[in-house]
């Protein structure tokens, strides 16, 4: 059975290049396009590792991670940031929120598979 | 008792009148018995007592009788008896030897045998018979004829004698009147010599008896000891005087020893009397027996050597300065003979002349050995002064002594060698018991080093005239009002330029308080205190009223000036008017504040673009980061097979993409770096580490073009760094990419790293295309078009050594180039080990401790310099101690221990120079370094009082605080 991945993403078409590339390796993808709907999903998907965009249209991926973060219920999902730090600050909102770890723009098409593949590891473990 | 006891019987058997009565008779007759019994008994005792006195009578007259034959034998009268006829019966010893025959051949021999002449043996016959005619004392002057033919004149007196049993007699005496009248003169001229001895001897004289009772007493006595006769005569000598003669010597000399010695001479008495002082008496005394008397008399002379003996002393201590001066080696003495010609030659001349007293004395007179164009100089000055003829010689040197007037004057001697001796001379004549001049004396003291003192005072009064002329010059010719007063703040001097600002004249400011020439002269005068307290003050701004109305903004600079003994004189004061560029600042004001809001708009607008410039770019590189993406996964055909034509164009949009996202990062970076968005997050790290990761991904690519890349780490730049390791990477990046893409197949890429202090020097050397000089300057500036020449077949942004300058300036360092066309290029940069080593001004929170707790303590009166330091000190992490007072500073110097001591010179009380010499006396605080920070100009007088016991004297206005800090970390380091 495919690991579940759910990518909360507002731009299109990044939404669709990590799609198209993690179901070539073999996930199962979940798309979400807000922070809000993102975190709907995840708690009736209880994914195996969600991928948060932090600069979304109205609920942001930092209110989102710290919604899923502070509900015991999905506290122990895995989650990571894909940030492009524009903002001042991010890094340690991030690391406030409880995520467990992020991922910087650009982001390699031939870094993410492995980089998810190692989260997902670390969750087994 | 018995009979008592009989009688009583009868009493009591009551007797009869009558026998009563007999009874009373016979007791009346018992009584008359019994007084004639006693009667008879003193009539016996009398008789008794008158034998008794006959008897003695008896004796006496024997006695008398003794003495009568003696006085008749050795009376100096010769005595005869003649009988009626004048035939000698008898004859005294005397009378025997008037005539000059033995008395037993005398008796029967006529009288008139020995009677020199007729008309005398005439006389004789007329003397015995008027004698026996008239039976009285007759007297007859006669000659008689001794026997060895000599005269002898008399007096003969002659009685007749008759008892009643025996025959009458003459008897005749005879004085010899020759013998007694010259024997009378001679005691009339003995008594009277003595007496005029006695009254004339000039020295006191006193006759004393036995019982010290004075007998006789001279004139030179009653003078000397001021008493009169009356008051002498017949007294005790140890009355005289109310006792003042009750001296314990005189009493040894009476008591002790004349009774002894009889005769003293020379015994010396020294008596303080009270109405005549004292007196130093010389006594001789003689006891002498006085056989008329029958006792002794002493005779007592004095001598009054009271002056004589005070001559003596003062002779003696005359005496010994005399010598003293004349044998002393500090006075040249010479003693002339009156014509001048030396006879005494002292040490001291000997000494100062170099002549020796036998090279002179007999020679040559002091005018021979003196400059005799002074003596020319003199004779004419003493001719025209005393009005007479003076030559210039041996008389023009005593001239005026020999006037009896004083006479101190400037000589110059000629010492045998030639040289001049300049001395000053008093002279004096010498003269004898007649006040005759004999001599000269001639006593002189070296006068060289006074002559020196007075030329180098001169010298000196000259120096001074010429400092006054160029301090005055200096007042004078300075643009500024100048202006001093003393501490009261009242005028002392000005300048012309003061007069101006006034409108006073110099006279009329001198005197006047200073504040009265200023609009507000509340502000003038707090202006003087606050001088008077801080000691200085500079731009103290007040506006000066000119006697026309005239107003002048000035600003004044003023200090307080001290004398030697650094004892307040007052304030020098300096106004400079600053009307026009109180204008000029007005307008400057003005301008800024234009500026101001210009800059605070150009501000808001950079803040504006970097916001921007970061909003855009993440805009854009979000799509980007798509088209980057799907060109990827087409690139590596992940969801199928694409054509060669279609894999060229995917490429392509792959690098383009690729090129525009690293300039918009680049982009982003530069704007991040203007913002001031920009933040280095420091960590510590290896250098190495760090050379070895940027290189590593490099070395791929060098590889690729063939290149060889090199690593050359100096030992002791193979340390740990604090820096923005992400940072240090892009830079290290930048310029090893730049290396490598612009330097062909074969070359060569070299990184170095060396250390140069607290500093790492990074350099990567190609072997590339180089950079023309005339590029090089615009090589760091953004959006540098070096494209056409350079960047053909290569891709770059142009932003990237923009960018490295800005992080490596973040870091506090600075990046150069050094380059020649065509054969390659030099990077290098240079950062700090360590970020905050190198902060000037540093921020406090992150500012490096050094002070470890090390306590200083600072003796400083000035509140505001001892708050600077502290703030330095406590920032750098010290223990700061203030001391505002020297007193207080040495108490906190013994109890604290300080680990280095500040000082300052001037303060009130105690004074930093005493405040160094207690702190090295006292053992508690001796070894503590002390700097001194002083705004005084030291005189070397005053370093040379601090050497040795200061570490390190510095000027206050000379040194900046991160000098002052390093100061006190290597005093620290000292102990």
């Amino acid at each position: 059975m495919p690991q579940k991945i759910l990518i909360v993403e507002d731009n299109e078409n990044n939404r669709s290049l990590f799609r198209d590339i993690l179901t070539f390796h073999g996930y199962e993808i979940t798309v979400a396009c807000d922070g809000q709907e993102g975190v709907d999903i995840a708690r009736s998907l209880a994914p195996d590792l969600v991928l948060m965009d932090i600069q979304m249209p109205g609920m942001d991926g930092i209110t989102a991670g710290s919604i899923l973060k502070g509900d015991p219920a999905t506290s122990g999902l895995k989650i990571v940031a894909l940030t492009s730090f524009a903002m001042r600050g991010d890094r340690e909102k991030i690391l406030a929120a409880g995520f467990d770890g992020y991922l910087s723009k650009p982001i390699s098409t031939r870094e993410l598979p492995l980089l998810v593949k190692k989260w997902l590891e670390e969750k087994k473990s | 008792m018995g009979l008592d006891k009989e009688e009583s019987p009868a009493a009591l058997q009551a007797p009869g009148p009558e026998l009563k009565l007999h009874q009373i008779e016979l007791e009346a007759q018992n009584i008359e018995l019994l007084r004639a019994q006693q009667e008879l008994e003193t009539q016996q005792i009398e008789l008794e007592m008158q034998n008794e006195e006959l008897r003695r009578v008896q004796h006496e007259l024997e006695l008398s009788r003794d003495k009568f034959a003696e006085l008749y034998d050795f009376a100096p009268i010769g005595y005869f008896s003649f009988d009626s006829a004048g035939t000698i019966r008898e004859v005294n010893v005397t009378g025997a030897k008037l005539l000059g025959i033995e008395r037993p051949r005398l008796s029967g021999r006529p009288f008139v045998g020995f009677i020199a002449d007729a008309d005398g043996r005439e006389s004789f016959a007329g003397h015995l018979e008027s004698v026996l005619q008239r039976q009285g004392m007759q007297k007859c002057e006669i000659a008689l004829a001794g026997k060895d033919g000599s005269v002898i004149q008399g007096q003969l007196q002659s009685v007749v004698m008759a008892h009643q049993d025996e025959e009458g007699y003459i008897l005749s005496s005879i004085v010899d009147g020759t013998l007694a009248k010259e024997l009378e003169t001679e005691i009339q001229e003995a008594r009277e010599y003595a007496e005029s001895i006695v009254e004339t001897v000039r020295k006191p004289l006193v006759v004393l008896d036995c019982d010290l009772r004075i007998l006789t007493a001279n004139l030179s006595f009653y003078d000397t000891f001021k008493v009169t006769p009356e008051e002498t005569i017949g007294n005790f000598i140890y009355d005289l005087g109310n006792g003042q003669w009750d001296i314990p010597k005189l009493r040894v000399l009476f008591e002790d020893i004349l009774p002894n010695e009889t005769v003293f001479n020379g015994y010396e008495v020294d008596h303080d009397f009270p109405g005549v002082g004292r007196k130093i008496m010389l006594l001789n005394a003689r006891e002498i027996f006085r056989k008329n008397i029958g006792s002794h008399i002493i005779l007592l002379a004095m001598e009054d050597i009271t002056p004589r003996k005070q001559a003596e002393e003062s002779l003696l201590k005359a005496g010994a300065l005399q010598s003293a001066i004349f044998n002393s080696a500090n006075f040249s003495s010479i003693a002339t003979d009156a014509s001048g010609v030396i006879q005494i030659f002292n040490v001291g001349a000997e000494r100062m002349l170099g002549y020796t007293a036998a090279d002179v004395t007999n020679r040559v007179t002091p005018a021979d050995i003196s400059d005799p164009q002074e003596l020319i100089a003199r004779a004419e000055e003493l001719s025209q002064e005393l009005g007479t003829p003076i030559t210039p010689g041996f008389e023009a040197l005593v001239f005026k002594a020999s006037r009896g007037i004083e006479d101190i004057y400037e000589l110059t001697y000629i010492r045998k060698d030639g040289s001049r001796f300049p001395a000053v001379v008093s002279v004096t004549a010498l003269r004898d018991a007649q006040d005759a001049i004999i001599g000269y004396l001639l006593i002189g003291t070296d006068n060289t080093a006074r002559k020196q003192v007075e030329a180098e005072q001169q010298q000196l009064s000259q120096r001074l005239r010429d400092h006054q002329f160029y301090t005055r010059s200096l007042f004078e010719s300075n643009i500024d009002a100048i202006m001093t007063t003393d501490p009261a703040a009242i005028i002392t001097d000005v300048n012309k330029q003061m007069e101006v600002l006034t409108g006073c004249t110099r006279d009329e400011l001198i005197g006047a308080p200073f504040k009265n020439y200023f609009t507000n002269p509340g502000r003038a005068e707090s202006g003087i205190k606050l001088v008077l307290r801080e000691k200085k003050v500079t731009n103290y701004e007040l506006t000066a009223r000119a006697r026309d109305g005239m107003e002048t903004v000035v600003s004044i600079n003023a200090t307080t000036f001290y004398d030697r003994d650094r004892k307040l004189q007052g304030v020098f004061a300096a106004a400079r008017d600053v009307t026009e560029r109180k204008r000029l600042d007005q307008v400057l004001q003005e301008k800024n504040v234009e500026l101001e809001s210009a800059r605070a708009a150009a501000e808001r607008n950079n803040l504006t673009k970097s916001d921007f410039l970061a909003n855009m770019s993440h805009e854009l590189r979000t799509p980007l980061n798509a088209v980057i993406g799907f060109s990827e996964v087409l690139q590596d055909q992940m969801f199928g097979h694409i054509n060669e034509k279609q894999q060229e164009y995917v490429n392509n949009i792959l690098t383009s993409g690729r090129h525009l996202l690293s300039l918009i990062n680049d982009i982003l970076d530069l704007s991040k770096v203007e913002s001031g968005k920009m933040e280095l997050e420091l960590s510590v790290f290896s250098l190495r580490d760090s050379l070895d990761a940027s290189m590593m991904m490099l070395r791929e690519k060098a590889l690729k073009g063939g290149l060889e890349l090199s690593l050359d780490l100096a030992p002791e730049a193979d340390v740990k760094i604090e820096a923005d390791q992400r940072k240090l990477k892009q830079i290290l990046f930048n310029l090893l990419s730049n290396a490598v893409k612009f330097t062909a197949a074969d070359g060569t890429v070299q990184v170095t790293a060396v250390r140069d202090g607290d500093f790492i020097e990074i350099t990567i050397k190609d072997s590339g295309i180089g950079i023309k000089e005339e590029d090089l300057p615009k090589l760091f500036h953004p959006f540098t078009q070096l494209e056409s020449v350079y960047t053909k077949g290569f891709e770059g942004t142009g932003l990237g050594l923009a960018l490295t300058r800005q992080l490596v300036e973040l870091h506090f360092g600075r990046i150069w180039v050094e380059s020649e066309f065509g054969t390659g290029s030099r990077f290098s940069f240079m950062i700090p080990l360590k970020q905050a080593a190198a902060k000037e001004p540093s921020p406090p929170l992150t500012e490096s401790v050094t002070g470890h707790g090390n306590t200083v303590l600072v003796i400083e009166d000035d509140p505001l310099t001892l708050a600077a330091l502290e703030t330095a000190l406590l920032r750098k992490g010290y223990r700061a101690l203030r001391a505002s007072n020297g007193k207080e500073g040495i108490e906190m110097a013994q109890r604290d221990a300080p680990d280095l001591i500040v000082l300052d010179l001037v303060m009130p009380g105690m004074n930093g120079f005493d405040v160094a010499d207690r702190l090295r006396s006292d053992n508690a605080a001796a070894d503590v370094p002390i700097l001194v920070l002083t705004s005084m100009d030291l005189s070397a007088a005053d370093r040379a009082r601090l050497a040795g016991k200061v570490w390190r004297i510095e000027g206050k206005g000379s040194l900046s605080t991160h000098e002052f800090l390093s100061l006190v970390e290597s005093a620290v380091g000292v102990q």
